[in-house]
């Protein structure tokens, strides 16, 4: 078992996949001569060469478009998005192109494509640059939508999204690009739509993804100290979702604080705290509670900024809340 | 707009409370901050004071009724709003009998009143309650009696078999949850809820007195989920001594010659027993769960029987102050108490608390530990027997039995029995506690 960074995973997962695949390649803002902005494809135009791997125009909505109408044609394109922010611009031919073409050709055209790059908050970025955007793509019936947390999902789901026959929208995340973690040397996939229980705990549910799972993971290590024994299931698959993971642990535990870095009004934190009230109504003892982003655009001072964000306190304090334990 | 005025907690364990006055007439205004009611609760009578200025429209629960937490008690608003729509039918139907109602200041409204829908009819639209207050939560609108209840509650106390009109919730607004509905479960199945004979003692028609079913007020509840909580789940253990009352009869009649008011026993008891904790701090702490407090003031709480169920004041930081300032707080705190006038602060955390039944001439018995306290000190009388002396002859002295009950999460056996045994030779040989 190797501990490798969460960028050295997804460099790892395309390398693989562009070496199993002819079809596959890479093309993006800066992913060639500079290896990519944040050197995920580090190594791989030398290794591929520039028909594999494409620096692109700083033009979202035309090099999307390229990528749909590549893998309409047959091959399977890695469009890369410097960031989520910037993929605004390209959600013409996300929504209206890749996520529709199976459903409007009566099945007789596929888009198998992977559009990729780093989404949420870093820091010091302000309103524009810091935007959590999982609610977009997820609203969007067509698309799959993915959002690894640690760098053996991060390695496992890339490398399922490049193989999957149809459109998938791969949040990554720029503060997490440096994250270790054990990744097995033997390939593996990790399968679309499967949560992950990264802590059991049996007194409460904490439902996360993405960057926010590890704040929720201090919490539960903070709670465990006082006697609490919180449960953290990562999602990784915000569509399709694992409804029967999470309506099996909150069974168990009778009480669920979903934590989610977008804005709260109609997120995927918002979507998964109705389905635990509607699926597990019988089985609530508490009201399910959302840790979400504050409901303003991004403060670029940083302490507001950090202010705006879930944290491991925020989730303590709504865990105790859950637990009638308030102080 | 009008808006209903809700019974609110008053004190942390509060989850009903009876209207003892209306200090405020229908139809009146009232400024933020005034007195509207007084109400009954648990422990105390505590005042209810307007969040906001507004005219008092309607008064839906008259003097002497009971409202769980989150029951509306009133209609508040402008003058000249009509308080009909907010008037819930069972409001209605629970004002006492026309001839002890006031009678209506407004109009009402037509409203949804079940009872005067014809069999068949649709069910009448039931208007929905606006929430009083920011919080804007949306109230239920179950039959008054049942409190708000979480769905696991609910389920929980369907498969136990609980009924949920016997629960006390300790969620939120009264909120029953799972704990609640289990606690209840563990007292085992409480007496059919039949209604209440209007006369009280009913009178059979041989002449004979009837059984008589009577109403549980707050603080006898809250007495009996306390001490049920306590005694079923801390597990208790007693430990038992007798001591020399002697030396410490004589010290209080030395401390009182010329005194105009003399200073209790029992705060003699209650100094020497903070003498003796700060000998064993363990005993005053608290099991959390995962961790235990070890409280830093030596806070002794004082069980005072009253006609209605007893309440036990607390002397804060006992270590701290001299028998004569304890004696003080203590006859203030219990006139306060037989006044019903003690705050929550008051006679709540006690981290030591001690039971003297010795005026009953009780000679020995246990206590239930009073929680969040692990310890409670039960006192006999102090009473003359024949005793062995460490000669062999015989002799006679006037000894007290004391009753030590220990939570044995916190406190083990071998634990209490040297707390004991320094709070015995303190009381024998009170001079010791100075050293």
């Amino acid at each position: 078992m190797a501990v490798i960074t969460y960028r050295e995973a997804l460099n790892r997962a395309l390398d693989e996949e562009m070496a199993r695949d002819a079809r596959v390649f890479l093309m993006g803002e800066e992913v060639g001569e500079y290896d990519g902005a944040y050197k995920v494809s580090k190594g791989l135009l030398a290794k591929y060469g520039p028909n594999r791997v494409r620096d692109t125009p700083i033009a979202e909505l035309g090099f999307t478009g390229v990528g749909v109408g590549a893998a309409i044609a047959g091959l399977r394109p890695v469009v890369e998005w410097m960031t989520h922010n910037f993929a605004l611009l390209a959600m013409d031919q996300v929504v209206n192109e890749a996520a529709k073409m199976r459903y409007m050709s009566g099945g007789q055209l596929s888009v198998p494509i992977v559009f990729r790059g780093p989404n949420g908050p870093a820091e010091y970025l302000a309103s524009q640059h810091s935007q959590a955007l999982a609610s977009f793509w997820s609203h969007v019936p067509g698309l799959k939508v993915l959002a690894p947390a640690t760098p053996a999902d991060a390695y496992g789901l890339l490398k399922s999204a490049i193989r999957d026959d149809d459109p998938v929208v791969f949040l990554e995340n720029e503060l997490m690009y440096a994250t270790k973690g054990e990744v097995a040397e033997d390939e593996f996939l990790v399968p679309i739509g499967k949560a992950s229980t990264v802590r059991p705990g049996r007194d409460v549910t904490i439902v996360s993804f993405s960057r926010p799972l590890l704040a929720a993971l201090e919490a539960a290590a903070s709670l465990a100290a006082r006697g609490i024994e919180a449960e953290v299931l990562d999602l990784r698959s915000l569509r399709p979702l694992d409804e029967e993971a999470l309506y099996e642990s909150v069974a168990r535990t009778g009480r669920c604080v979903v934590v989610d870095e977008s804005w709260p009004v109609a997120s995927v934190g918002s979507h998964v705290a109705y389905l635990v009230s509607r699926g597990c109504f019988d089985c609530l003892d508490a009201p399910v509670a959302l840790v979400s982003g504050e409901d303003v655009p991004m403060p670029y001072n940083h302490t507001l900024e950090l202010a705006a964000q879930p944290s491991a306190a925020k989730i303590e304090a709504a865990v105790l809340r859950a637990l009638y334990r308030e102080e | 707009m009008a808006e209903q005025l809700l019974m609110m907690a008053l004190s942390p364990t509060m989850s009903e409370g009876t209207i003892a006055k209306w200090k405020v007439a229908e139809g009146s205004a009232f400024a933020a901050g005034s007195v509207l009611c007084e109400v009954e609760t648990d422990k105390a009578s505590m005042d209810y004071e307007a969040a906001k200025d507004a005219v008092l429209l309607k008064i839906l629960l008259p003097e002497g009724g009971k409202a769980a937490v989150g029951e509306p008690i009133a209609v508040i608003g402008k003058a000249g709003e009509d308080p009909g729509p907010l008037i819930p039918a069972a409001a209605k139907a629970a004002v006492p009998a026309p001839a002890l109602a006031p009678a209506p200041a407004m109009p009402r409204a037509p409203s949804f009143a079940p009872e005067t829908s014809a069999p068949g009819a649709p069910e009448p639209q039931r208007v929905p309650t606006p929430a009083s207050g920011a919080g804007g939560a949306m109230r239920p609108s179950a039959p008054s009696s049942y409190p708000p209840s979480s769905p696991l509650a609910r389920a929980v106390a369907r498969e136990l078999g609980v009924d949920l009109r016997n629960a006390r919730g300790s969620g939120p607004g009264g909120r029953v949850v799972e704990r609640d509905v289990r606690t209840l479960a563990a007292l085992g199945p409480a007496p059919e809820r039949g209604p209440i004979s209007p006369q009280g003692a009913a009178v059979s028609a041989a002449g004979q007195a009837a059984d008589r079913r009577l109403p549980v007020s707050g603080k006898r509840a809250v007495i009996a989920r306390r001490l049920s909580e306590s005694f079923f789940v801390a597990p208790h253990f007693y430990l038992k001594r007798r001591a020399d009352a002697g030396p410490l009869m004589a010290l209080r009649e030395t401390a009182n010659a010329g005194r105009e008011k003399p200073i209790s026993l029992n705060a003699f008891i209650v100094k020497l027993s903070a003498e003796a904790i700060v000998r064993h701090p363990y005993v005053n702490s608290t099991w959390e769960g995962a961790t235990i407090l070890e409280r830093s003031s030596i806070d002794i709480g004082l069980a005072v029987a009253l006609p209605d169920g007893l309440i036990t004041p607390v002397v804060r930081d006992c270590a701290r102050k001299g028998v004569a300032a304890i004696d003080e707080e203590l006859s203030a705190l219990i006139a306060k108490a037989r006044d019903r006038g003690l705050a929550p602060s008051e006679y709540e955390g006690a981290g030591f608390t001690i039971s003297n039944l010795g005026s009953f001439g009780v000679e020995e018995f246990t206590a239930i530990i009073n929680p969040p306290g692990s310890a409670i000190l039960a006192l006999g009388a102090a009473l003359a027997e024949p005793f062995v002396r460490g000669d062999g002859s015989v002799g006679t002295r006037r000894a007290m039995a004391m009753t030590l009950g220990c939570d044995h999460r916190v406190i083990d056996g071998a634990a209490g029995a040297r707390f004991l045994a320094t709070l015995v030779s303190l009381i024998e040989e009170p001079g010791k506690a100075l050293l």
